[in-house]
């Protein structure tokens, strides 16, 4: 489903951009919170956010190369949410700390986080950029009004 | 010493209007976390925040470290939202601390919070100060729990945080029973709450947390596997990941004993649960969406 563009006065928000780790989650979890709250984004809605949030950088963690950005935007009505970082590897062995600290990687867990994502949004594509790597894009479509 | 959790336990993201809060540190980087969280909760509400530091912190590094978990808090502060003060400031022309001088301060600054357009007033307080105005034990205990008339509208709200370096572990376990919530340490936090009436999780279940997470449920499952009932609590559980909810379920329809697991959680969980195979379990009771809490 693609989001179509609400009919609202933007909040003013203004661009976000988490750099995350293994060990930022909770950091980057509250953070994008509150800035969907700013947003307007329903309480119900805001939850949904945030676990889609969260999964997507933890997808990037756990998948990609331990650490990366997180890019939030409000725009034409819907936040739009950039995950980088889910490219390759430098070093295997320096990823094998956040790794750990991220959880198991198992064929199981693969793919299933990005699955989630993909069930609470408005619309997910996964990309690549050439500095980045592998970026999850998502939306989430603002009430209007 | 650990810090004991218990009913009152609850995350810093929990807390509203009207809550008078214990916290403590014992690291000079987790100190500022809950404080600046709090801060950006209060912030985003519409609510005017007062920080009265360590005397012993610049107020530009107050400043400084809040804006790591609040991005607002120099904006806010800028335009009056956010002050930064101290105890000696507050009681202010008074030098010496008595807990009537300073319940009537802060509640004439509640007051004018709300005057100038605030939802309500937050405050976070240093107990360093206490040190700083050679203040007595027993007067700050007396302070903290004869304060009930301040938070009774539900228009102000207290975070008062300890240096677990600073007090030694019997008066912080009298300041925290004297405390009605006490907070987890970090946001992102785990704790476990055994009580007669089941199992209560606390605060963040995500990969940081997964394995304690788990082991919680595993040995609770098994405590309840004689009754064959257990009752889950996850109303103050204010993160759950995918990949914890689905252990949960899993666990859940392993433990074959335990004839039926009751959760009490908002509906969001419930519907996240219920997402990953949990409204499937015979076992697994999850509270309608009308009567579960938000």
């Amino acid at each position: 489903m693609t989001a179509a563009p609400g009919n609202r006065t933007p909040s003013g928000n203004g661009l976000l951009e988490i750099p995350f780790t293994a060990s930022s989650l909770s950091h980057v979890r509250f953070h994008a919170g509150e800035w969907a709250t700013r947003s307007g984004l329903p309480r119900d809605r805001r939850a949904e956010f945030v676990l889609a949030v969260h999964e997507a950088v933890s997808h990037a963690v756990r998948h990609g190369t331990g650490h990366g950005r997180l890019h939030l935007r409000e725009e034409q009505g819907a936040l739009h949410c950039h995950v980088l970082g889910a490219g390759p590897s430098p070093s295997r062995a320096d990823d094998t700390g956040a790794r750990e600290a991220c959880g198991t990687d198992t064929t199981e867990s693969s793919g299933e986080d990005l699955a989630a994502v993909r069930r609470l949004t408005d619309h997910l594509s996964i990309g690549t950029a050439p500095a980045d790597g592998t970026v999850a894009r998502f939306t989430f479509t603002l009430p209007a009004g | 010493m650990p810090v004991a959790v218990d009913a009152r336990t609850m995350a810093v993201e929990g807390m509203r209007l009207g809550d008078h809060a214990f916290a403590h540190y014992a690291d000079d980087d987790d100190r500022w976390e809950v404080l600046s969280t709090f801060t950006q909760i209060g912030l985003t509400n519409g609510e005017k925040v007062i920080a009265l530091g360590d005397p012993a912190v610049e107020h530009v590094d107050v400043l400084e470290r809040l804006s790591t978990w609040s991005p607002t808090a120099e904006e806010a502060w800028i335009r009056g939202q956010l002050e930064i003060t101290s105890m000696r400031a507050l009681i202010h022309p008074d030098r010496r601390f008595t807990a009537g001088r300073q319940i009537g301060r802060l509640r004439e600054e509640s007051v004018r919070a709300r005057r100038e357009g605030y939802a309500g007033l937050r405050s976070v307080i240093d107990m360093a100060w206490v040190q700083d105005l050679s203040m007595d034990v027993e007067g700050v205990m007396h302070r903290e729990t004869h304060a009930d008339a301040l938070f009774a509208d539900r228009t102000y709200a207290e975070i008062c945080t300890y240096d677990r370096r600073r007090f030694d572990p019997d008066v912080l376990e009298a300041m925290r029973v004297g405390h009605p919530v006490v907070l987890l340490e970090r946001p992102g936090d785990l704790a476990v709450h055994h009580s007669v009436n089941g199992v209560h999780l606390i605060g963040d279940a995500d990969a940081a947390t997964a394995a304690p997470f788990e082991a919680a449920l595993r040995d609770a499952l098994t405590d309840a596997a004689t009754a064959g009932h257990l009752l889950l609590d996850l109303t103050r559980l204010c993160f759950l990941s995918v990949t914890c909810a689905r252990s949960l379920v899993r666990l859940v329809a392993n433990a074959r004993s335990c004839r039926r697991v009751d959760v009490l959680c908002s509906s969001f969980h419930a519907r996240l649960l219920d997402g990953v195979g949990g409204g499937v379990l015979k076992n697994l009771v999850l509270p309608h969406p009308s009567k579960s809490s938000q």
